[in-house]
């Protein structure tokens, strides 16, 4: 067994990918903190557990991510945009076109050619608004699991609408609004279309149809809904939606 | 690998010479037309610079005397070798034109040499150059084509008997190079008035103040003259056929207008953004393309090759 | 019992040691360099001492200081003078001038409000040449006095005509060149002489020509981007000729390409100064696989537009020459009608051969933000790729620009 590592090492998360080449054998994931060295080996190590495999069936370890420096002697590295849009692109039959990234810290709007290369992305700066660590913010705030959010969005009555994406603004606001008797359901639908919102500020006019969400918070329905009411066109999520940059790496990594 | 290329193709030493060797040619130039015919060399009647005929023993004929003469619509004769002698003259003239265009202005003319020379003494002493603006070089334009108009009617109508014969050649008569060109070989004769009778009186006189105002014009204003010369005019209408071109590329260019500051004949189209700029009063004398402080935005094409460029460090 | 007086002096006293450890942190960077070599020794000298007063010492001229470039530095330099650029990339400094002014404000122009409070450079009362530029430098003085500066320095204002193919701007421009010139003559007490001026011009085209062959060797490899834009940098601290033969010692005594350069991908780089030691950018150029083979930064490549050549050598001649060069030549984003901004990245394509331009912009500097959008529609039409970044600064968003640079290195290849 040959077996190829992608390792994304994310700032609120470290994803890793088992393949034998081509097909996904294992996935795993760990939240980040201090030692992303010792907690990537470690999650590998689960990894082989569970395969049944020893260290020595590893060929490759691809690294991706913010840390991907913290990682030492790694067998190769990529850029996270690259691993991403080569990881969707393979992942998708060769579809995607366009993708938006929700990681941890940014968003990315990522445009492919035809032949599934990088073309051109936008990232935002380094303000972390709308972005994943706004979500869990939130879910902290309103003292509910990030998991429940799709389906509580989806039972809001009314459309609310919040002033802020900042996430130091958006938490007084929140605690305000549920001060002020408003329902969950409602706020965190509102939540779900300002980061749409902010998301269609960051693609801008250009736009390849359909569009491929990905990154963590891509697992939840309420924001891909938000998304498609916002930029009115369809929002494509693959299965796991977290693990194409890990992925990625594999294809892309030198 | 690219850039042994670029350094072949602007020959970045030996290029910012390109003012130096034109300086050389054009003194060369003014020994041969002038002095030529002393030693036996004379390049015909259809030179397209003021290779003067009144300068005795130059070294070829200057074509606006022939097309006034006997080559030109003045025949005096109608006779089948005069004819085909002037046919044959017109057509080495667009020959010459078609394949060097202006450059006999910037590089040949003896004229433009003595005019360049006064320009050196004025740079020396300090004193500025004037500009002409681009609303006056519109009347220049008018004048040029009055002059050119007046230099090709004036013959057949001497011919045709309807201006006196003193009338011959009128616009050598009028023209300064016949005042001072002779000069460099100790005849002064033509620096007088001729009291024959009054045409005569009224043409020597008329010389005497173009060349005068001709002379104060050429210290105060680089290559004054050839603001009034047919030849320009001439050549111009030639374009069509001319191999040599200014052409320039207008995405190179930036804008900095120190192609116009550097311009002897003050064009400021040369700013404007299209290809073609080899404008009507251009001498091909490649001073835009010295000042010029971008690559390839302003270049000479002979048959369609590029032969010199502007570049970062001068051409 | 601390007065108000004592806490100003002892906050200042920190910035300063803050200003001393950036850029002594930088200057040890530069010189642990792999190709580092001792003819870089001068350059990093200058930079050490960016102030008026060292420059002074070492020109042997009295130093008039100014901003922005409009201002003819031959001219200057014939009134007997040395330019001397007010500039600073100082990220304590510019933490320095945050109070009393508004929040927008570029950080170059924050960092020289931040200098002219520590002094470092001996700003005040001495006189300024001040084109009127962007509204940033346009408001200096008055921020100056709003962040609360002891002692103004005299202000030599020169009107910019903001359109450059207009006859009457070019008119108004030339009278302020009139303007400068009797200013200089008033300030140092005799007039500027013809011969003084063409010697000026001969000097500053023989500086022109020095940088000419560091821009090849820095395109063919041989100099690294990083080392280049010091250089560039410390250009206004010493008198001219000094300078000039400094490059030229360089140039000859530069070493081969190091083998690792081909992996780079060649760019251009657009934007915002980059100011010592503002050297956050091209650090991260190198990490991600960047190489600037050519620019239009202000502080690198813009300072000379070439070299100019004189065809009428009266005063009037070469005076309207230059006012040309610095006006008409002149690519900042401030000017209305400039559209051929573009052509100067365009005409230096076959030349320098690069695949993409980076384009930085200083939050708040708005005519270069404005303008990088008009050049990405520009240069993607012909096929370049483009990438903008926003950044000021601190070092904060590093991570953030190094993941974009390392994609957009990957678009290149692409490419």
């Amino acid at each position: 067994m040959d077996l190829k590592i992608g390792l994304d090492i994310g700032s609120t998360a470290i994803k890793v990918v088992f393949t034998d080449g081509d097909n996904i054998l294992w996935r795993g994931q760990s939240a980040t903190r201090p030692g992303q060295e010792s907690v990537s080996r470690a999650l590998m190590g689960n990894g082989l557990a569970e395969l049944g495999l020893a260290g020595e069936a590893i060929v490759n370890v691809s690294v991706t991510g913010y840390g991907k420096k913290l990682f030492g002697r790694p067998g190769a590295v990529a850029d996270e945009i690259s691993a991403n849009a080569a990881g969707l692109f393979r992942l998708s039959g060769g579809k995607a076109g366009m993708i938006v990234n929700i990681g941890g810290q940014d968003m990315k709007v990522i445009f492919l050619d035809a032949r599934g290369r990088l073309s051109d992305f936008r990232m935002n700066d380094k303000c972390a608004a709308g972005t994943g660590r706004f979500f869990e913010l939130a879910a902290r705030i309103l003292d509910t699991s990030l998991e429940d959010f799709g389906e509580l969005s989806r039972r809001a009555g009314k459309t609310l609408e919040l002033n802020s994406t900042c996430a130091v603004f958006a938490e007084s606001e929140i605690v305000s609004l549920l001060a002020s008797g408003t329902p969950r359901e409602e706020i965190i639908k509102a939540l779900h279309a300002s980061i749409a919102r902010r998301a269609s500020a960051l693609i801008g006019k250009e736009m390849n149809h359909p569009i491929w969400l990905d990154g963590g918070p891509a697992q939840n329905p309420g924001l891909v809904e938000a998304l498609e009411d916002e930029l009115l066109t369809e929002v494509l999520v693959l299965e796991h939606p977290q693990y194409t940059v890990a992925y990625g790496a594999i294809l892309v990594a030198r | 690998m690219a850039m042994t290329m670029t350094r072949t193709r602007y020959l970045s030493g030996a290029e910012s010479k390109l003012q130096e060797i034109r300086w050389g040619f054009q003194h060369l130039s003014f020994l041969v037309l002038i002095y030529g015919g002393r030693f036996g060399i004379h390049l015909g009647s259809a030179v397209p610079c003021f290779a003067c005929p009144f300068v005795p023993g130059c070294g070829g004929y200057c074509y606006l005397m022939g097309l006034q003469g006997y080559i030109g619509f003045g025949m005096r004769t109608l006779s089948t070798p005069a004819l085909w002698a002037a046919f044959g003259w017109m057509v080495v003239f667009v020959i010459l034109v078609a394949v060097f265009g202006k450059a006999w202005c910037g590089w040949a003319c003896p004229f433009g040499l003595i005019q360049d020379w006064l320009s050196a003494i004025r740079k020396k002493l300090g004193v500025r150059e004037r500009i002409v603006s681009p609303a006056a070089q519109k009347h220049l334009t008018r004048l040029r084509y009055a002059l050119l108009l007046y230099l090709v009617f004036t013959p057949p109508l001497v011919t045709a008997g309807v201006l006196p014969e003193d009338f011959y050649l009128a616009f050598c008569n009028i023209c300064p190079g016949k005042a001072l060109l002779p000069l460099f070989v100790g005849e002064t004769k033509y620096l007088g008035l001729n009291p024959d009778n009054a045409v005569t009186l009224g043409l020597s006189f008329t010389l005497l103040f173009i060349t005068g105002g001709t002379l104060v014009g050429m210290f105060f204003k680089e290559r004054f003259f050839c603001l009034l010369c047919p030849f320009l005019t001439l050549i111009h209408l030639l374009k069509p056929l001319t191999a040599l071109g200014l052409v320039k590329t207008p995405n190179a260019c930036t804008g900095c207008g120190s192609c116009a500051h550097a311009c002897p004949m003050d064009i400021e189209a040369l700013e404007e953004d299209r290809a073609d700029v080899q404008h009507d009063t251009c001498i091909q004398c490649c001073q835009c393309m010295k000042a010029c402080p971008s690559h390839d935005a302003l270049n000479l094409d002979f048959f369609g090759v590029r032969i010199v460029s502007s570049s970062k460090g001068g051409a | 019992m601390i007065t108000t007086q004592d806490r100003r002096f002892r906050l200042l006293q920190r910035a300063a040691q803050k200003c001393a450890a950036e850029s002594g942190n930088l200057l040890d960077t530069l010189r642990g360099r792999e190709d580092y070599q001792p003819e870089f020794e001068y350059f990093l000298d200058l930079i050490k001492e960016p102030t008026a007063a060292a420059t002074e010492r070492r020109s042997g001229r009295t130093a008039i200081r100014l901003l922005c470039i409009q201002a003819p530095l031959e001219l200057i330099h014939a009134a007997g003078f040395q330019p001397f650029r007010v500039f600073s990339g100082s990220h304590a400094a510019s933490a320095l001038a945050t109070q009393g002014i508004p929040a927008l404000v570029c950080p170059l122009l924050r960092a020289v409000l931040g200098e002219m409070a520590l002094d470092k450079a001996n700003l005040s009362g001495h006189p300024w040449i001040l084109p009127t530029t962007c509204d940033w430098v346009v408001k200096l003085p008055e921020m100056s006095a709003l962040t609360g500066l002891p002692s103004l320095p005299e202000f030599h204002w020169m009107e910019l005509p903001r359109l450059k193919n207009d006859g009457n701007s070019r008119k108004r421009w030339m009278d302020e060149i009139w303007r400068l010139k009797d200013f200089l003559e008033k300030t140092s007490r005799h007039a500027v002489t013809r011969t003084a001026l063409l010697a000026s011009i001969e000097a500053y085209g023989r500086a022109a020509d020095a940088f000419q062959k560091l821009k090849t060797s820095r395109a063919s490899g041989r100099l690294s981007p990083v080392w280049f834009l010091l250089v560039g940098n410390a250009f206004f601290l010493d008198a001219v000729e000094n300078w000039t033969e400094q490059v030229n010692r360089l140039e000859k005594a530069l070493f081969a390409p190091r083998v690792g350069q081909n992996r780079h991908a060649r760019i251009f780089l657009a934007g915002s100064p980059l100011v010592f030691p503002n050297f956050k950018l091209p650090f991260l150029f190198e990490e991600a696989g960047l190489w600037v083979v050519a620019d239009d930064l202000c502080s690198s490549e813009r300072l000379f537009p070439g070299k100019t050549f004189i065809a009428d050598t009266s005063v009037f001649g070469m005076l309207s020459t230059l006012a040309g060069r610095y006006h008409q030549g002149c690519l900042c984003p401030i000017f209305a009608d400039n559209d051929r901004r573009i052509n100067n990245i365009l005409g230096r394509r076959p030349e320098a051969d690069f695949r993409g331009v980076v384009f930085e912009v200083l939050k708040g500097c708005h005519p270069y933000d404005l303008e990088s959008f008009t050049l990405e529609k520009g240069l993607k039409a012909q096929d370049l790729k483009f990438i903008r970044l926003e950044t000021d600064y601190s070092p904060e968003d590093t991570r953030n620009l190094l993941t974009r640079l390392e994609a957009y290195r990957a678009t290149l290849e692409e490419a």
